[in-house]
């Protein structure tokens, strides 16, 4: 199976963390827990914890950017 | 490289809109993945967990000055032990790995009628054994060792086969199933010992409790909290920093052994053989301290909130306990106030505050996926941040660091005053983290939050 790499709304987080390990301080400032919620899709995350989705695509963009 | 292997995630949707399609009020967001922890279950193990827990730690504040003395062959001193160690440690470790398999290894337990009836089992053998212990009743003893050890096989029989079929991350179940084993072998030495307090053969005391001891809090829970905490540690504290691989291989054939070898030594009476059991264990706790201090240095967040509070607690108590077992090795029984300081610095400070800080991060989480995940979207839904309560957390966090503080220097120096302010706050951590857990069944229930809600 092959990943896109691109972050979009509908990754998992454990997808996120694992294809890019630089987005993982971005969900541990968030307090998003990759151990319990990471089968859920970003944007579920990001309206779960009251977070701007796109603010938040974009934080992961320039942790994953480096 | 692969940075969390734990975190793979079989379906990935690709061709997703980018514009957030939210789900309809009160429909359910479907989990990519394949197998769902029953949040019943797991919950359940914490619950009746921190009910032991409370028991404890009321015993441990009633009991203080007999471990200020070192009295750690007076029946309430065991009966006390084993309701932390079975009651508390075991059941929310168990309830930990029935989260942990499918959310980790891909696989769920073999069957959920089994686990229901272990963790039924598993209370009852507690209750029977602490019971029993308390009373002076061999024989309620006995019945007590006999339930659990139905448990604990119900336990290993629906979970450990699992780890063949794991579609991934079969190191982890490796560890939990070495830790069975250390279970297994620390049951046995408690038969030897029940069935030496019956009359039915006779055995050397110490060196079996000392063995069962090490069996129990060094091949059992140690073992599963290196697991599991080689693996969630780094990810609370958002290191970037994995467990090598190669100390991931070797930790718990290290650890193993090193408990093998310390409980054979321990049962022969044979010094060197302890001593050699002593000396790996002391070197694969210092292993796990020194990746422990990489994690801390590299977390992503510098100020701590209680769950890595209470995980930094964790790892500071396994470094004191390392000197402070090495020492009650050295003096052995003459000094029984340090043996008892260390067991309570590896039983309370290691496992118990490792317990509790991995607490308040996995059951916020899975409480709001299971009360709220379908209600997202509707008004009043509160957002995942409003299950933490800030000041009850710190509260534990602060309390179980200087209740430790207080309690195991105190014992370790005999006095039963500062043994009891010790215990009295560490029970208030004990006592914070039940208030916190039972708030986050109650948030939106009577009325919606003022604030920290969904829009």
């Amino acid at each position: 199976m092959t990943h896109d790499l691109a972050l979009h709304p509908g990754m998992t987080v454990g997808t996120v963390a694992e294809l890019h390990p630089a987005t993982l301080p971005v969900f541990t400032r968030h307090g998003i827990d990759l151990c319990c919620g990471s089968r859920r899709s970003l944007e579920f995350v990001a309206l779960a914890h009251g977070l701007d989705l796109a603010g938040l695509l974009t934080e992961l963009e320039a942790a994953r950017a480096g | 490289m692969v940075f969390w292997p734990v975190m793979t995630t079989p379906a990935v949707p690709m061709a997703r809109p980018l514009t957030p399609a939210l789900p309809a009020a009160g429909r359910s967001l479907p989990i990519t993945g394949q197998v769902i922890p029953s949040f019943p279950l797991v919950g359940s193990h914490f619950a009746l967990g921190f009910g032991w827990a409370l028991a404890g730690a009321v015993g441990l504040v009633w009991l203080a000055p007999q471990l200020a003395t070192g009295s750690f062959l007076d029946p309430r001193v065991l009966a006390l032990t084993h309701l932390c160690t079975l009651g508390f440690l075991t059941t929310v470790i168990t309830g930990v790995l029935y989260q942990v398999f499918p959310a980790m290894l891909g696989i769920g337990e073999r069957s959920r009628p089994v686990a229901w009836a272990a963790l039924g089992l598993h209370a009852l053998g507690t209750a029977l054994l602490a019971g029993g212990l308390l009373l002076g009743q061999r024989y309620l003893q006995s019945a007590g060792w006999s339930v659990l050890f139905v448990a604990v096989f119900g336990t290993a029989w629906n979970l450990l086969p699992q780890r063949r079929r794991a579609p991934r991350n079969r190191q982890l179940g490796l560890y939990v199933s070495y830790a069975h084993i250390g279970f297994g072998c620390a049951m046995l030495v408690a038969g030897v010992r029940i069935g030496d307090a019956l009359g039915w053969w006779t055995t050397p005391r110490l060196g079996l409790i000392s063995a069962h001891l090490h069996l129990g809090l060094a091949g059992f829970v140690t073992m599963t909290a290196f697991g599991l905490g080689s693996r969630m540690i780094p990810m609370f504290y958002g290191s970037p920093t994995p467990i090598p691989a190669r100390l991931d291989t070797w930790m718990p054939r290290l650890l193993g052994t090193a408990v093998l070898v310390y409980a054979t030594g321990a049962v022969l009476g044979a010094a060197p053989l302890a001593w050699a059991g002593t000396t790996l264990m002391a070197t694969a706790g210092a292993l796990f301290c020194w990746l422990g201090l990489g994690w801390f240095r590299t977390r992503a967040r510098r100020a701590l909130d209680p769950a890595t509070g209470l995980l930094t607690l964790a790892l500071a108590s396994l470094a004191a306990a390392i000197p402070l077992g090495l020492t009650a090795a050295a003096l052995g029984p003459r000094r029984p106030g340090v043996l008892v300081a260390y067991v309570l610095a590896l039983l309370l400070g290691w496992a118990g505050a490792l317990v509790l800080g991995v607490s308040f991060r996995v059951l916020p989480t899975l409480t709001w996926h299971h009360r709220f995940a379908t209600r997202m979207g509707r008004p009043g839904t509160p957002a995942m941040p409003a299950m933490l309560h800030r000041g009850l957390g710190i509260t534990a966090a602060v309390a179980g660091a200087l209740g430790l503080l207080v309690l195991v220097p105190g014992v370790a120096a005999g006095s039963a005053p500062a043994a009891r302010a010790g215990a009295a706050l560490f029970t208030l951590a004990i006592t914070a983290t039940i208030l916190h857990h039972l708030r986050m069944l109650l948030i939106g229930r009577a009325r919606p939050a003022a604030s920290g809600t969904l829009p």
